[in-house]
């Protein structure tokens, strides 16, 4: 009975104590890529926040007006906080896969294999987005702007559409980028963006005649007179 | 500066010159003969010991205007004209660039620019302005026009105040359409880089006025009666106001040298009576540009709020319910604004341009305010008037206060 017992035991040990002990230098690996990919990721950031800052490059985007459209996206961090982010997690992100990778775990390479190839399509798909969301704000704001200017109302109900323009057309740029469902997305774009412009045009073409001739009457009168009503402004 | 073309031979021929006239083209076809010839019957006029010439610059027009202009150079006479054709696209602005840089070979004693939209009623002006230059009594002569409170508010209500608080002197009219340069005033001017507002709609002649007025160069005024009326075609009031501002405001960063100063803000002297305000003929609806105010105030205040203090905007709120002839804008709350607006400017808190047409329906809504002050006969036009730059001068603290 107790020698039944020890070999149990030991057999239960051996089979729960080997496979850890085979496991543990990989474990170990792991936690070292993972350790100095997010020392070299904490490193990267400061030398490349301490180069952007030698290059002004925060003041550069503030001259270029780029600053002031993040934060009006609600991006509040600096541009050059912004690369140091970008910068840092980038490398972590590599460090993690390296220490997954170590751990030669059944589908781990396959799956490594995967996410190495999605990420240039997710970095371009990023960007897009990106490049979209502050582009359709500024868009935005300039119909905003050219529609109260034209005196014409519904300024704003302009503006939201340019912007929601401009953003879902980003998005099927970055999902068809991205390759999910593909065809679909831009099927749907392309119904829902012709369906809004022929809506548009029925709309404005027979539902509101009257307000598109007075709108284009007010137009003709305003160039005529030389804009408000007989002052001359210079 | 564009290059001029092969025409530039027939500019350097016209030298030796003590006045030169200078006339930059853009489809001027309709007013161009008309302008011509009142120009040579005035130049006719003067000393004969005066050698003077006329120069038709043309940035690019696709009317008849060029073909205008070579007919009166082939009439011949005691003054002469030589055409310029600038290639490239047609601007305005490259008309005038192109005009200053051909008047850098020509090296005249004295240099009128004339915008032929003006008409031959300024263009009979122009010898009285260069009087003045050539006989070294000023380096730079602006016309001193009688004008009706409606008639150039934007100058009226911005840009003369703004720049007679920064640079302590301004003509009454910045932009008068015509002006005499000394040819020593037009070398310097010359010398210096060109601004990336040059190429705005009157990014040039905006530059001249700054360079003339932050410098120590001596600025005179001539009367010359009745402000003439621009004919052709007018830009729409958000350009306008983008190609005139927008230049102002850029080159307060250049000359801060000049305006950080304290001066105290004066007109220019006057080489004669000054020339008082007139009536308008007949009321000037402001209804529209009241309703333009109100529509921009509902719409544009999230634009707004990026360039203007909270407390500054709560001001312009009770404005809005404001009817019809109880309508104000208070020349302080005004003169804030535009400093503002020029903060907000040199930091690009905004893109640029959407700053400038942002501004739009708070400067028709400061001259509906300012019609209706101005409605109470001419002293009342120039109470308010008086108003308006003494409120720029007031509030230039709180500019410099903030101004980095």
């Amino acid at each position: 009975m107790q020698t039944s017992w020890l070999e149990i035991l030991t057999t239960s040990a051996e089979g729960v104590l080997l496979p850890l002990a085979r496991a543990l230098p990989r474990v170990l690996v792991l936690l070292a890529l993972v350790g100095i990919g997010w020392v070299a990721a904490l490193l990267a950031r400061r030398l490349v926040l301490r180069l952007l800052d030698a290059l002004a490059l925060d003041a550069r985007c503030a001259r270029w007006g780029l600053t002031g459209v993040l934060a009006r996206s609600g991006v509040r961090a600096r541009p050059s906080e912004l690369a140091g982010r970008l910068v840092f997690w980038t490398l972590l992100v590599v460090g993690v896969l390296m220490g997954l990778q170590a751990l030669e775990m059944p589908g781990t390479g396959r799956a490594l294999g995967v996410i190495l190839g999605f990420i240039p399509h997710a970095v371009v798909a990023v960007l897009v987005v990106v490049t979209g969301w502050i582009l359709a704000h500024v868009l935005g704001q300039a119909a905003l702007i050219a529609v109260v200017n034209a005196q014409v109302g519904g300024a704003g109900l302009v503006a939201a559409a340019v912007r929601w323009l401009v953003l879902a057309f980003a998005a099927a740029v970055a999902l068809t980028q991205l390759g999910i469902a593909r065809e679909m997305v831009l099927l749907a774009f392309g119904i829902a963006f012709g369906g809004a412009v022929l809506a548009l045009a029925l709309a404005f073409g027979l539902g509101a005649r009257e307000l598109a001739r007075e709108a284009l009457e007010g137009w003709v009168r305003r160039t005529g007179q030389g804009s408000s009503g007989g002052v001359s402004h210079v | 500066m564009p290059e001029p073309s092969a025409d530039g031979a027939a500019t350097a021929a016209l030298a030796p010159v003590d006045a030169l006239v200078v006339l930059p083209t853009l489809n001027h076809e309709g007013v161009l003969g008309a302008v011509l010839d009142a120009l040579r019957t005035g130049l006719a006029g003067t000393t004969p010991a005066v050698k003077t010439a006329i120069l038709v610059v043309d940035g690019g027009s696709w009317d008849q205007t060029v073909e205008v202009a070579r007919a009166a150079a082939g009439l011949g006479g005691d003054v002469p004209v030589a055409v310029v054709e600038l290639g490239g696209p047609p601007a305005r602005s490259r008309a005038l660039l192109g005009a200053l840089d051909a008047v850098g070979r020509v090296g005249a004693r004295a240099v009128a620019l004339l915008d032929p939209s003006l008409g031959p009623a300024a263009a009979t002006g122009i010898p009285a302005l260069l009087e003045p230059v050539l006989e070294a009594r000023a380096e730079v002569a602006c016309p001193a026009h009688a004008f009706a409170p409606s008639e150039g508010t934007l100058t009226t209500n911005l840009l003369t105040p703004l720049a007679r608080a920064l640079y302590g002197r301004a003509p009454r009219r910045l932009l008068g359409g015509s002006v005499a340069l000394a040819g020593g005033f037009l070398d310097r001017f010359l010398a210096e880089p060109p601004a990336e507002t040059d190429h705005a709609l009157y990014g040039v002649e905006v530059r001249l006025a700054v360079t003339a007025l932050a410098e120590d160069t001596v600025v005179v005024e001539v009367p010359l009666g009745r402000r003439p009326s621009a004919g052709g075609a007018v830009p729409e009031l958000p350009a306008l106001v983008a190609g005139t501002v927008g230049p102002l405001f850029h080159l307060m960063a250049r000359t801060q040298a000049a305006w950080l100063l304290p001066r105290g803000g004066r007109s220019v002297p006057c080489l004669g009576t000054p020339p008082g305000l007139v009536p308008d003929e007949g009321v000037v609806a402001v209804e529209r540009m009241v309703r333009a105010f109100r529509l921009g105030l509902k719409d544009l205040l999230p634009v707004w709020e990026q360039v203007v203090p909270e407390d500054t905007l709560a001001q312009l709120y009770p404005l809005g319910l404001l009817a019809g002839d109880e309508f104000r804008f208070p020349a302080g709350l005004w003169a804030r604004l535009v400093y503002d607006f020029a903060l907000g400017y040199h930091e690009r808190r905004l893109p640029r341009d959407h700053l400038l047409r942002a501004l739009t329906p708070l400067y028709l809504g400061r001259v509906a305010g300012f019609l209706l002050e101005a409605r109470h006969g001419a002293q009342g036009a120039a109470l308010a008037l008086a108003a308006v730059n003494r409120a720029f001068e007031t509030e230039k603290p709180y500019l410099f206060a903030r101004w980095r």
